[in-house]
């Protein structure tokens, strides 16, 4: 069965199995030019059901995950010249069905001619996803990773994550799978000659986006293209290795299920301790709901937890957010409701760009003053804007502004 | 802990868990096309006939992609 009409490029395709049916992307070319990303639904009996054209050049590097109600889709789009990381939900007919979010800042974190190679992952249904992608903020590629609500919101914190840190840039590949309780990524490390020979390492990732370990996996001197899964026990690698002669290993990689390195009493593995460096952490603790953490392992952290939502009525909008006499110094009124007050903040730029308070990252978190100073200048050419949200007893959260959709921000937790 | 076992040619390749077995399409030195094979959880082929060729174009940068059906 021919799915594509013209010539695909070869490394930007995939297909997943969602429960009932196969969904399958792609992207046609000509030469090196994308001319559309495709994706068809399959059935079981390899029959298609049918396919959506996303009508845009030079979007690459796709990959798809089914989080049990519809598609999450990360990808790598070219604005202006720069290249950026974008999620969009699609619905299960392969509809978009939310508004583009950008995950990375294409003003501080470029990406490179060769794209950014997203790879997302889905955690268990409604709990969202695990992206990983590399780019060249620090003057080589590395591996970054953030959690990503359903919607495609950065959980913040722990916000973007810095994988690697090597001396010459990761090689081009990487994955990223999802067990249930963690996420596990690999990549090819180089070493220190910058030859590209390459040893095989992976990170293990808590449910809320903290690295856990990171450890060599394979003994190189060439190890490349890894790709890794997940069968409930252990993980299964495939790498291609050369040492004179090449060849395809499988590699089984076992969970440390003997040690509770916590001593929390959960094992980390097959749905166990999601942080099992933390013993406030594991499944059927209670969620803390100040502490920045997953305690209960939900992949939700703290007021996000539905656990943690509290009745009352919460308070008003903030009114009169000013600069009442410096250019350092924004304060804001106070509500007679409000116990705490979370401030956000966003480049005026990305609110131009996106349309949306989507690249707004929490300033201060949970703050009884009404007013907070800000050192950092904008860039020539820019500014920041910032909005205020009261907050009673720890959850009772109060509104960001009637106008805004409070979910959609990068709130403070 | 990992255990390591010669599975193919090397290249690009994938790899799924699907029934009790790992799925894996990889790269064919015979045919300069692809196979898919199916190993136990320790590595080692599935008897009696494990593996299978998909196809015998010319190899480029990249194999297909694998995923396990309900």
């Amino acid at each position: 069965m021919t799915l594509s009409t013209g010539p695909v490029d070869a490394s930007n395709f995939g297909v997943l199995w969602n429960g009932y049916e196969f969904g399958t992307f792609w992207a046609e070319t000509n030469s090196f030019t994308s001319t559309g990303e495709h994706m068809a639904r399959i059935d079981a009996e390899s029959n298609v059901i049918d396919s959506q054209y996303f009508d845009r050049v030079l979007d690459q590097w796709d990959s798809i995950a089914w989080s049990g109600s519809g598609y999450g889709r990360a990808l790598t789009r070219v604005v202006d010249g720069y290249e950026d990381i974008y999620f969009m939900l699609l619905s299960p007919a392969g509809v978009q069905a939310g508004p583009l979010v950008r995950l990375t800042d294409h003003r501080s974190q470029s990406t490179s001619y060769w794209g950014a190679i997203a790879v997302l992952a889905a955690m268990n249904a409604g709990q969202g996803y695990g992206v990983v992608w590399q780019d060249n903020r620090t003057g080589e590629r590395q591996l970054w990773f953030a959690r990503l609500l359903p919607d495609g919101t950065i959980v913040t914190p722990p916000g973007q994550v810095q994988l690697t840190n090597t001396v010459y840039g990761i090689g081009q590949s990487s994955d990223l799978v999802w067990t249930g309780s963690e996420f596990m990524a690999v990549w090819i490390n180089g070493d220190a000659t910058g030859t590209g020979e390459g040893k095989i390492f992976g990170s293990r990732i808590s449910s809320s986006g903290s690295v856990l370990e990171t450890e060599q996996i394979t003994p190189g001197p060439l190890d490349l293209y890894p790709k890794i899964a997940w069968n409930g026990k252990g993980f299964g690698l495939y790498v291609s290795g050369y040492n004179g002669t090449s060849n395809g290993y499988f590699v089984s990689v076992d969970c440390n299920c003997t040690t509770d390195a916590d001593g929390d009493g959960v094992l980390p593995c097959g749905g166990g301790d999601c942080d099992d460096s933390d013993p406030t952490v594991a499944p059927g603790l209670p969620e803390i709901c100040d502490d920045g953490k997953d305690n209960n392992c939900d992949g939700l952290v703290d007021c996000n937890d539905p656990t943690c939502v509290q009745g009352g009525s919460p308070p008003g909008e903030i009114g009169n957010v000013r600069f009442p006499s410096d250019k350092t110094t924004i304060a804001w009124n106070s509500d007679s409701k409000a116990t705490r007050y979370d401030v956000a903040r966003g480049v005026l730029g990305d609110l131009r760009d996106m349309q949306n308070f989507r690249w707004t990252n929490c300033f201060v978190s949970r703050t009884t003053a009404t007013s907070a100073a800000d050192s950092e200048n904008p860039s020539p050419g820019t500014g920041f804007y910032y909005i205020v949200r009261g907050r009673a007893k720890t959850c009772l959260l109060g509104t960001w502004g009637s106008t805004l959709s409070d979910s959609s921000l990068h709130g403070c937790p | 802990m990992t255990r390591r076992v010669v599975v193919g040619a090397g290249g690009p390749g994938r790899i799924a868990w699907a029934d009790r077995s790992w799925a894996m399409v990889l790269s064919s030195s015979s045919t300069d096309g692809e196979v898919a094979l199916r190993v136990d959880s320790r590595g080692q082929p599935l008897s009696p006939q494990t593996q299978y060729v998909l196809g015998d174009d010319q190899l480029m940068d990249h194999v297909s992609d694998l995923e396990r059906s309900g």
